[in-house]
């Protein structure tokens, strides 16, 4: 089978400065952060196509950083990561729209600066419209939206963008009940179509449902990568030994 | 009867010391003193050990300015009284039989080392990793217990080279005249390596008795690149002391081996490139020659990738298989300093160009997008921008009028030698207060979409020229209004806009990288800007200054070359000479140099600063 994703040896260093201005400093000599601190050590691990892989893990266990990685948002300190095919991120959904835009116009704006072009956009802005159902909202300034509602906006955008790789990072949470419902729906249709997905959640039972394989991600390493059912197992041991 | 005495260097490290001392003061073996050797620590280790020399009297505290551990350590040993001595870390923790079992073997054996496994525990994962090369198998000899000649083939290779797996007899420390070394780090190599062949007979007890914590970040590894030589000074102290005690021969193989393991896994392990590339020089420079690793044959090397990692170095003077943590390659070490960061000076050139190559119709219709996107809210759109400049230029004017009349300046109208100048500085100051938050302002693309940054500023300096082509036919307008027009020079004029836009987008790159990153930098680069106008010959003549030194001085902003410009476009014809033309495009180039080299730098790190 043909991979969709292969993480090599990645780490990733985050630096912290005391002052901002230390950066200043450490972009010509590399010297002057105050710490460096490894977020990710050495990941390894492979993604098939067609594969719905979940990513659990305790907050700062490196799932977001990880996302990000693999979206080419950030880059990797040192190892590789390879992608096949076109990237769909459902970070930070939000992100990335202007907050003087009509619903439509961000469409048309974030659109472009995701590299897609007009005609793409025109094919599926009446889906996205219909998806989102934010009736007269949809052409209004964003700056009038509930932080669901633009969080509505972005997931639409990120699926009909016909991805082939989706990363969901904690975002089945987007919206009111109804949408949850619907962005649920499409995530399975999303899936049916044999697209790979990784899927960060703190939910037991969305891993379950989703996910046919888990990577259990701990203080930056791989602790466990395998059956769903053992992967969560042990990392809710973990939770409960922790306490 | 003092059974083992445990000495303990003891520096900063009051997170692990109560949890370390529990762990040897619980001990099963109850016939043991602890001595801990207090090296100048800072934090409030000092209390933690008073504390518990309060509360248990097997606990002595030495105090020492700091020292290292090294010298720590031989004070604890000097003043031992116990049979055994069990030499331990400060961050490390141990099964509670540890010393009974090390003990028991010793007493058992009559042996004068006694060798246990242990393992590594990260903190991160809480996870306890094997570490099978505490006690290498494969090299243990048929019996135990066995003398240094049994091993003398791998007397380097089958122990690790640290202390506090080992339990030594102390008669046989303090007889052998082997110390610890005062080096910042690699201090224990040389003991427990002598040691290792001083003793008579060495025993093992095959159980995992301690945890080794895993290297916290930081703290050790910056020691390390701070004394890079240590590692050397002690392969080479080793040596000497060998031969002095006529032992070099008999183990010789296994301690090339080692040494060429060990420098090469200090190469690895240095992040910096400059230190790791000083290192790289001396071993081919010096530790080699002075090692005479010339005169071993290939198969005198146990591991043939380690030997062809010796070659690369000694004739290349760079590593062969590894990269550095840029993922550059380490540079050949033939080239000067100065060629490698030219070197790295045209990656970014490259990158940038390539980037903007690559991303030509996303860079045009980002730059219409930002300029609708500035004016979306008010129903006069761009035309504000037009009146605030009206507005601005008709203050001066006005000014100019009640207080001066309207005079001549370099022969002209005074309110067309202002607004020739003022047109392009408008241009120019937008890219320098606008242009300049191109990557800041834009932090939600940054942070989610994955976007070629370096074009972000190239963008914004593009949107804002789109915007600034009324203001160039404003100038027009007035010129004519004042009879100008049949001066002016379209070949003059096209030219300085180029010249406009090539310093506006180097400076842009270099700008905005900073304000991205560095919120002092925004607010210094705020109220230089303020000054700034003042600085060019828009309201006022450089002719009228008397001092050369203070023309040149002005002169040395390229954006004076662009002002001038335009009003030799608009009025004066061609004025500027050779000398200053030349000193702009190479004040450009190097701008641009600068911005590439410095965007090149951030861009992996732009999601995570900004």
């Amino acid at each position: 089978m043909e991979k969709a994703i292969i993480v090599k040896n990645l780490s990733k260093n985050f630096y912290f400065f005391k002052q901002d201005f230390r950066i200043l400093q450490w972009l010509f000599t590399k010297k002057g952060y105050e710490k460096e601190r490894q977020v990710l050590k050495d990941i390894s691990f492979e993604v098939e196509k067609g594969e719905i892989v979940g990513l659990i893990g305790v907050n700062g266990a490196g799932k977001s950083t990880m996302m990000k990685l693999i979206a080419g948002i950030t880059y990797p300190s040192s190892g590789e990561v390879e992608v096949n095919g076109k990237v769909g991120s459902l970070i930070n959904l939000s992100a990335g729209f202007h907050p003087d835009y009509t619903g439509r116009k961000n469409i048309y704006y974030k659109g472009t600066i995701m590299g897609m072009s007009k005609t793409e956009i025109d094919g599926i802005i009446d889906e996205i419209c219909d998806f989102v159902d934010l009736g007269d909202y949809f052409d209004q300034p964003l700056r009038m939206y509930s932080s669901g509602m633009s969080a509505r906006l972005g997931f639409a955008l990120a699926v009909y963008s016909r991805p082939e790789i989706l990363l969901i990072d904690e975002v089945l949470a987007v919206g009111d009940k109804n949408f949850q419902k619907k962005s649920r729906q499409k995530v399975v249709e999303m899936f049916q179509q044999k697209k790979s997905v990784i899927f960060s959640s703190h939910s037991d039972e969305l891993i379950r449902q989703f996910c046919s394989r888990v990577v259990y991600l701990r203080g930056g390493r791989i602790v466990f990568d395998g059956d769903v059912e053992e992967g969560l197992l042990k990392y809710n041991d973990d939770l409960r030994g922790k306490k | 009867m003092i059974k083992v005495s445990v000495i303990v260097p003891v520096y900063n490290c009051e997170n692990y010391l109560s949890e370390m001392l529990d762990s040897i003061l619980n001990q099963s073996m109850k016939e043991i003193e602890v001595i801990c050797v207090d090296d100048g620590s800072t934090d409030g280790s000092a209390q933690i050990l008073k504390e518990y020399a309060d509360k248990d009297a097997r606990v002595t505290v030495l105090t020492q300015e700091n020292a290292g551990a090294g010298i720590a350590r031989n004070a604890g040993i000097k003043i031992a009284q116990g049979k055994y001595l069990s030499i331990l870390d400060s961050d490390d923790w141990f099964e509670p039989d540890m010393l009974e079992k090390a003990y028991q073997k010793c007493e058992q054996d009559r042996a004068d080392l006694c060798v246990f496994r242990s393992d590594r525990f990260d903190a991160d994962t809480m996870q306890h990793e094997d570490m099978p090369e505490t006690i290498k198998r494969e090299y243990l000899p048929g019996q135990v217990p066995f003398t240094p000649q049994d091993i003398s083939h791998c007397a380097f290779q089958i122990f690790i080279g640290w202390s506090w797996d080992k339990l030594y007899r102390r008669d046989l420390v303090a007889d052998s005249g082997i110390q610890f070394q005062g080096l910042r780090t690699t201090n224990d190599a040389f003991f427990v390596f002598l040691m290792n062949l001083q003793a008579e007979k060495i025993t093992i007890v095959d159980e995992v008795l301690a945890h080794h914590r895993a290297d916290l970040t930081g703290s050790l590894s910056a020691t390390r690149e701070r004394s890079w030589d240590c590692c050397f000074k002690a392969v080479s102290a080793i040596r000497q002391e060998l031969k002095k005690r006529g032992r070099y021969e008999q183990v010789e193989r296994s301690f090339i081996n080692w040494a060429l393991n060990f420098l090469l896994w200090n190469v690895y392990s240095i992040h910096s490139a400059d230190i790791k590339e000083k290192l790289i020089c001396s071993m081919r420079e010096t530790y080699f020659k002075e090692l005479e690793f010339e005169k071993y044959p290939k198969e005198y090397f146990y591991d043939p990738h380690e030997y062809e990692e010796y070659q690369t170095i000694s004739r290349l003077g760079r590593l062969g298989s590894q990269t550095d943590t840029n993922g550059e390659e380490n540079p050949a070490f033939a080239q000067s300093r100065l060629v490698i960061r030219s070197k790295v000076m045209m990656q970014g050139i490259k990158y940038v160009i390539q980037e903007h190559k690559q991303n030509i119709p996303l860079m045009v219709k980002m730059a219409f997008m930002n300029m609708d996107r500035q004016t979306v809210r008010s129903s006069l759109g761009m035309l504000w921008t037009y009146i605030h400049d009206i507005i601005y230029i008709l203050v001066f004017v006005a000014f100019r009028l009640l207080m001066a009349g309207n005079g001549n300046v370099m022969g002209m109208n005074s309110t067309v030698y202002m607004i020739t100048g003022m047109i392009p500085w408008f241009f120019i100051n937008d890219v320098l207060s606008q242009g300049s938050m191109a990557i800041r302002s834009n932090k939600g693309i940054v942070q989610s979409i994955r976007f070629p940054v370096t074009v972000l500023p190239t963008i914004e300096v593009f949107s804002i020229f789109l915007k600034r082509i009324f203001s160039f036919a404003m100038l027009f307008v007035v010129v004519t209004a004042f009879g100008y027009l049949r001066y002016f020079n379209p070949v003059i004029f096209v030219y300085y806009i180029i010249c406009a836009l090539a310093l506006a987008a180097a400076m842009n790159l270099v700008i905005s990288a900073f304000v991205a990153v560095s919120d002092d930098f925004r607010q210094l680069y705020d109220a230089i800007l303020r000054v700034l106008i003042y600085t060019m010959p828009i309201l006022w003549d450089f002719s009228n200054v008397r001092s050369i030194w203070i023309n040149v001085l002005l002169r040395i902003n390229p954006m004076v070359y662009v002002v001038k410009g335009f009003r030799d476009a608009f009025v004066l014809g061609p004025t500027q000479d050779i000398a200053y033309t030349a000193y702009f495009w190479v004040c450009v180039v190097l701008i641009f140099m600068a911005g590439s080299y410095v965007q090149d730098r951030l861009k992996k790190y732009y999601a995570d600063f900004v």
